[in-house]
């Protein structure tokens, strides 16, 4: 796989990204305790090899378009620069056995289904309490907030996994 | 200052994570500036098209209950049209006819749909497709056939970003319908059809199911307009007051179909508020 054609697969997520969050993922209000951020899927699923800047970059655009249209100036965007610089020490710490190849991308079908809910769940979990206590800072509803963190992570899990499923059929079919 | 160079260079990574996050953090914190500006906010254009394209298909899903909604208006204000006719006929008899020139009509109405909304959060936005090409200035009040909604905070060409009284940044004075006792309602970020009224003299009579409406003691909101019901009544802990829990008129969940309220005395009103501050 040549690098141009990586880029524009890149783009191509980045932009189907904020479209579901934003027309879809934002109205599933399911009785306002579930919000699943499923956008953040592009900075899990940047090449192993790309550098803490450049992934520190694409999470903080990632997140402040998703600010603008949500009236959050701020909040999403911190989120993402924390899971983007986080991600680095997150994969070194769930290392597969073999060294990860630099120009790969982490996904379910070449790292197996346990090493990436595991990775997932860290970078999602850490990504949903940043945002939710940043979000919920002036209110002292400490146990609503962490019913909504909780449930949220299991609903952006969900959709994270699934769209794991189509990507392993993608690659499947064309490799 | 090699050194110096060194350690930069060295913890360049940390320190642009630094920079980044301190940036969102300035954002996070100027909040309710950044909402000033159409640029920051929904309402600026990009946003208002992908939202207007949104509402354009999800429309179609609630026009059935919009439709009841505005029936159920229509009927009421006819009602309300055919009670002032049979007044002015009464009254016809006599006193001469009197023509009422345009500029006594205080509030000019602009009706707009809203294409985006959220209620979960703790500060809640609506974004609204119309915008100063159709008259819309910030603090305007915005209602619905139900209540109030809340008051515009950042305009562009074609959208408005609302301020709905379901955000916690929101004070509103509110009174009792029919006295002048008045309180401050403040929604405390639970849930999106519930808020808290604090401030009410404990002497004031209140029981579950009593009217609450706006005071009119800000020169946005008009006095008397439906803002909900007592839902369950309690005391203020520290005595002297009411904390009463309000069930509020309008549904931030379905909301599709609102006016935009411009007050047309509202510079003079404000311009005296403004003398009379000075003078104190």
């Amino acid at each position: 796989m040549t690098n141009s054609s990586n880029i524009i697969k890149l783009l191509l997520i980045f932009v189907l990204c904020e479209l579901t969050q934003l027309l879809i993922f934002n109205n599933l209000q399911i009785s306002g305790f579930i919000n699943p951020y499923v956008y953040i899927l592009l900075i899990l699923t940047m090449p192993f090899g790309t550098s803490s800047w450049l992934m520190m970059l694409v999470s903080f655009v990632l997140g402040i378009i998703i600010d603008i249209f949500c009236d959050t100036p701020g909040m999403h965007a911190g989120a993402c620069v924390l899971i983007g610089y986080l991600r680095q020490y997150v994969l070194k710490y769930i290392a597969f056995r073999d060294e990860y190849k630099s120009d790969s991308f982490p996904t379910i079908s070449i790292y197996g289904s346990v090493w990436y809910v595991k990775y997932a769940l860290i970078m999602v979990s850490i990504h949903h309490v940043a945002l939710f206590f940043i979000e919920q800072f002036d209110t002292i509803f400490f146990w609503p907030t962490l019913l909504r963190i909780v449930l949220s992570i299991v609903a952006t899990m969900f959709f994270i996994i699934i769209s794991q499923l189509f990507i392993r059929s993608k690659s499947s079919s064309f490799d | 200052m090699r050194n110096f160079f060194y350690f930069l260079v060295k913890h360049a990574t940390f320190i642009l994570f630094l920079v980044m996050e301190t940036i969102c953090g300035l954002l996070v914190f100027n909040y309710n500036d950044y909402h000033k500006s159409a640029f920051l906010s929904s309402s600026n254009a990009v946003c208002g098209v992908v939202y207007d394209a949104e509402e354009g298909v999800s429309q179609y899903f609630n026009l059935g209950s919009a439709n009841r909604h505005l029936a159920a208006e229509n009927v009421e204000l006819r009602n309300r049209i055919a009670l002032l006719e049979g007044k002015i006929k009464a009254m016809s008899d006599t006193v001469a006819e009197i023509t009422l020139p345009d500029s006594l009509r205080k509030y000019n109405y602009i009706a707009a749909h809203v294409i985006n909304s959220s209620t979960h959060r703790s500060r809640n936005y609506l974004t609204i497709d119309c915008g100063i090409n159709s008259g819309v200035k910030r603090d305007m009040f915005v209602i619905n056939g139900d209540g109030v909604v809340g008051l515009v905070s950042a305009v562009s060409a074609h959208y408005a970003t609302i301020l709905p009284i379901i955000n916690t940044s929101m004070g509103l004075s509110v009174k009792l319908a029919g006295s002048n006792y008045r309180g401050q309602l403040k929604w405390d970020g639970v849930s999106p059809r519930k808020a808290m009224l604090e401030d009410l003299p404990e002497h004031a009579k209140v029981s579950v199911g009593d009217k609450i409406v706006t005071s009119g003691s800000s020169a946005f909101f008009p006095e008397g307009i439906m803002v909900g019901v007592v839902d369950e009544v309690g005391m203020d802990k520290n005595g002297g007051f009411y904390k009463l829990l309000i069930r509020l008129a309008v549904d931030f969940n379905s909301i599709y179909d609102v006016e935009i309220v411009e007050n047309r005395q509202q510079a003079e009103q404000r311009l005296l508020e403004e003398i009379s501050e000075t003078d104190d």
